[in-house]
């Protein structure tokens, strides 16, 4: 009836405080993105078309297209990303399918397993791999094999790894709103197994694989750890960029391969938002869940598919972890802790405490940001309005490493009265902020949602004040949602490391910089330990949500 | 008057929810907008609360224009269809709200809050949850929300809707009783004509934002000004003039004696029913046949017969027209019997 009113917000004299404060909190919302968001991705644009005179031109990008090295870079880029796509999709499609439509024993246990990949920096999965068979790894040492890991196929199996609980959660979704009554139609008009597979469970997953195409792709495209670790002589974008600013100072060229980097990303986010919005436009009101097959020879099968693809995943992982722990990978399985009392990285353990720090600023600020951004579009609408929520969902297509590179160039200007913030944690925490921004506006956006408007409407007519309206029922009812999105801001900045990798310092740096340095100079072990460190800060803090979760449910008791 | 809307429009977009109402409710009196859904019932109960905006006209209370007084300082108690009690918050709390955003003190809190639990005889769940109550419970507790504040107006957005038939009706006496004792002026939107029927002392048909009719539960029901209120409240034979012309008999009067050439209507319940004996001869029996008052008596034939319990609905036919009648409990007529229908005149009403 009547959606373009601003709920709970009746009309008001001027200078109303319930205007001031809703004016206060637009600010609050729109400033930040433009200064973080819309201004960085504007200056490498800007950057790009910069020729070295100083005038606009697309001499950068002639320059870089002229280099057939380039060419080499673009073509491993796509041959990575496709095949990394193409076979972690397929996988995860079937894990998916597994958990959720067939009975499999332990369903928990593999649920948890696939998603292990998620609480570590993206080269952990390189990481095992070296482990497991790199030159000293205990495949080649043990079995005299001269395998060569290092390269293409390196980097397509940890990128594999790494995307697979990714590629799972949008698939999972997907299949988790199944509606039973298209199969009990199809079986009763006499289809086969294989024909409701085609007709039926196929076409309700289509979005959901769409989306999880785009998206591998962009991750895959996009990611550095792992090719900075196993990537050896091949070049793949996103480490030629870093190898470009971070190695020559070549500027420029790193703002074409971002550039180069952003128009994939942009176009599959715009192909992926399409297709998830399908996706649940296809659920009717009123559909029958479906249950899980009782076939047993299926579900056996099922089983099988889901301890194939959980336990590799997560032994990856459980290698890295134990190679923490041994005197000398492969050679000397004596336990130790010496590469965990003899930090060999520089500063120590401080990246780990600054990452800590640096996890806990982001999920301050991100949980705020995005709340009162969420709230706003929530409350308001208009053009402006609309222009604050496509700012918002814009980070999802910014590549982190486009997004820090951008930083570089308007933070280290010496003309910008923000430099300050250069080299300094608070400007990590604002990077990790803004890149993970979309998921956690998202996630509050359709918290607040599934609020009853009338509850707004409720307080305001009993006489409350917005800020009373927002203190004392909208923060409540959204409090658990507001934990939740903290711990995601906290979880990802622990692990990032492709947006802060140009921000780091000597003086600021973070621990999953400081893998990738171990790794980098061979000190595989040591990178092992410090891997172990920040997964354990991950789950441990992941522990404490979950108590703390606990003891608000059972304050409030069941929330609508 | 107490309450003044005066030519209130409405816009969302291009569609139009409201087109120049004007209304106005005396103090103590409980008035129901009654209308389909989209009518626009709800969006002119929104301007009211102040939670929406008109486009046009203006909002007077008291003598006093609402137009720029915010909804949290118009002092009016609203229930909504959907209970909407903060689910954070206790039922105790819940009542307390508007007294403790306003800054009362816990005493006078805790009084009013006693009062009111008692009032709607929900005194034992001061303590629950929402989600530990029924439906009834927690729109009790939703009404008792709305009186904490003692509101210069009560607005009732389909309370009842979303409860079970029994829990409604016996809300609905409760709500009526409540409002009659404390003579808080009250406004609520229904889309139940029965509901509207059974609580207002004057109900408002509303139709494509515009009001249709305004009256008593009794002026509605006896005396519809237009086709759509006539059918939207209770149900109508409509007889237009064709029909009129292809009757098996003298012309349809009215009570004035005319024979208009407008369409009229008859409640189900008006016409009455003669038997009619085969043959020439038309020999009274006993049980069933009186001498036709006068006039407006057609020959015609019963087609269909349903037994209801309290009453039996028949379908008879006559001319062109096919009407259905009730009669209370079980009818004399079964189907396919040739029976005289008389449309008493003073039952007939012109419409629009």
């Amino acid at each position: 009836m009547s959606t373009t009113a601003l709920p709970g917000l009746a009309p008001r004299a001027r200078g109303d405080a319930d205007q001031r404060l809703l004016l206060a909190l637009t600010l609050v919302s729109v400033l930040p993105l433009l200064l973080f968001v819309a201004w960085p991705v504007v200056s490498v644009a800007l950057k790009s078309l910069t020729v070295a005179g100083g005038g606009l031109g697309l001499g950068n990008y002639a320059k870089a297209f002229a280099q057939t090295n380039f060419w080499n870079t673009v073509r491993n880029s796509f041959a990575v990303a496709s095949t990394v796509t193409v076979v972690s999709v397929f996988l995860a499609f079937w894990l998916a399918y597994a958990l959720n439509r067939a009975n499999v024993r332990f369903k928990g246990l593999w649920q948890m397993l696939v998603m292990i990949p998620m609480f570590a920096p993206s080269l952990v999965q390189a990481l095992g791999l070296v482990f497991l068979f790199g030159r000293n790894g205990i495949v080649n040492r043990t079995m005299g094999w001269d395998i060569q890991i290092y390269g293409f196929w390196g980097i397509v199996l940890a990128d594999i790894l790494y995307c697979l609980p990714q590629a799972f959660l949008v698939l999972s979704a997907s299949f988790a709103v199944a509606d039973s009554r298209p199969y009990e139609a199809a079986r009763v008009l006499g289809a086969s197994p294989r024909q409701i597979f085609f007709d039926v469970t196929l076409p309700s997953v289509k979005y959901g694989l769409i989306s999880a195409l785009f998206l591998i792709f962009t991750i895959t495209m996009t990611d550095f750890g792992n090719p900075m670790v196993i990537g050896g002589d091949y070049t793949v974008l996103a480490s030629e960029i870093y190898n470009q600013v971070s190695g020559q100072m070549n500027f420029d060229l790193g703002a074409v391969i971002a550039i180069m980097l952003l128009v994939p990303a942009a176009l599959s986010f715009v192909v992926e938002r399409y297709a998830s919005r399908r996706q649940f436009a296809l659920v009717a009101e009123q559909s029958v869940p479906l249950a899980p097959s009782r076939d047993p020879l299926f579900n056996g099968l099922m089983t099988a598919v889901a301890v194939l693809l959980c336990v590799p995943a997560a032994l990856v992982l459980g290698i890295v972890v134990l190679g923490s722990f041994v005197q000398l990978w492969p050679y000397n399985f004596t336990f130790t802790l010496k590469h965990y009392l003899h930090n060999t990285s520089p500063g120590g353990y401080a990246p780990l405490w600054n990452s800590f720090l640096v996890a806990l600023m982001s999920a301050g600020i991100g949980v705020v940001l995005v709340f009162v951004t969420a709230y706003v579009t929530h409350v308001r609408d208009g053009r402006f309005i609309r222009f604050i929520k496509t700012l918002a969902v814009l980070p999802a297509a910014i590549p982190g490493m486009v997004l820090g590179l951008s930083y570089v160039f308007i933070f280290n200007d010496p003309r910008n009265p923000l430099t300050f913030l250069y080299g300094g944690l608070l400007l990590l925490a604002l990077c990790n902020v803004f890149h993970y921004y979309a998921q956690g506006f998202l996630t509050s956006s359709t918290r607040l949602k599934q609020i009853s408007r009338s509850f707004d409407e409720a307080s305001t007519c009993a006489g409350a004040r917005l800020s009373q309206t927002i203190s004392r029922i909208t923060l409540p009812l959204v409090l658990p949602s507001v934990l939740a999105v903290a711990v995601f801001f906290f979880m990802r900045s622990m692990v990032s490391l492709s947006a802060v990798i140009f921000l780091v310092s000597p003086k600021a740096s973070l621990a999953s910089v400081s893998v990738m340095l171990l790794g980098d100079v061979g000190s595989a072990s040591a990178a092992a330990a410090f891997s172990t460190c920040i997964v354990a800060t991950v789950l441990a803090s992941l522990g404490v949500l979950k108590l703390v979760q606990r003891v608000l449910a059972r304050r409030q008791g069941a929330m609508p | 008057m107490y309450l003044s809307i005066e030519g209130v429009s409405k816009k969302f977009g291009q569609a139009t929810a409201l087109e120049r109402v004007d209304l106005a409710l005396a103090q103590d009196e409980f008035t129901c907008l009654l209308g389909p859904s989209g009518c626009g019932k709800t969006t002119l109960l929104r301007i009211v609360a102040g939670l929406e905006m008109a486009d046009t006209g203006r909002i007077l209370l008291d003598g006093q224009d609402l137009s720029h007084v915010p909804a949290r300082e118009r002092g009016f108690g609203i229930v909504f269809q959907s209970y909407s009690l903060f689910p954070n918050m206790n039922v105790a709390q819940n009542v307390a709200y508007g007294l403790s955003v306003r800054g009362s003190d816990a005493g006078t809190r805790e009084a009013r809050v006693k009062e009111l639990l008692d009032l709607l005889m929900i005194p034992e769940h001061a303590h629950k949850l929402p989600h530990q109550l029924s439906g009834g419970q927690q729109q009790r507790v939703a009404i008792a929300r709305a009186l904490a504040v003692n509101p210069r107006l009560l607005l009732l957005d389909e309370p009842l809707s979303a409860l079970d038939a029994r829990v409604r009706s016996n809300l609905r006496d409760q709500i009526r009783d409540l409002q009659r004792q404390l003579k808080i002026p009250t406004l609520m939107v229904t889309h139940d004509q029965e509901e509207a029927m059974a609580m207002a002392d004057r109900i408002v048909c509303m139709r494509a934002g515009q009001i249709e009719q305004a009256g008593t539960p009794d002026e509605l029901y006896l005396a519809p000004r237009t086709s759509f209120v006539a059918s939207f409240i209770g149900e109508m034979n409509f007889i237009s003039s064709h029909d009129a012309r292809s009757l098996p008999g003298p012309a349809l009067r009215d009570a004035r004696g005319e024979s208009g050439a407008a369409a009229m209507g008859i409640r189900p319940e008006s016409i009455v029913l003669h038997r009619q004996a085969s043959g020439a001869t038309a020999t009274a029996t006993a049980t069933a046949t009186a001498t036709p008052s006068a006039g407006n008596c057609y020959p015609g034939r019963v087609r269909r017969a349903v037994f209801l319990g309290p009453t039996t609905r028949l379908q008879v036919e006559t001319g062109t027209l096919r009407l259905t009648v009730d009669q209370p409990g079980r009818s004399a007529f079964a189907p396919d019997e040739d029976v005289l229908v008389e449309i008493p005149a003073h039952a007939l009403v012109a419409l629009q």
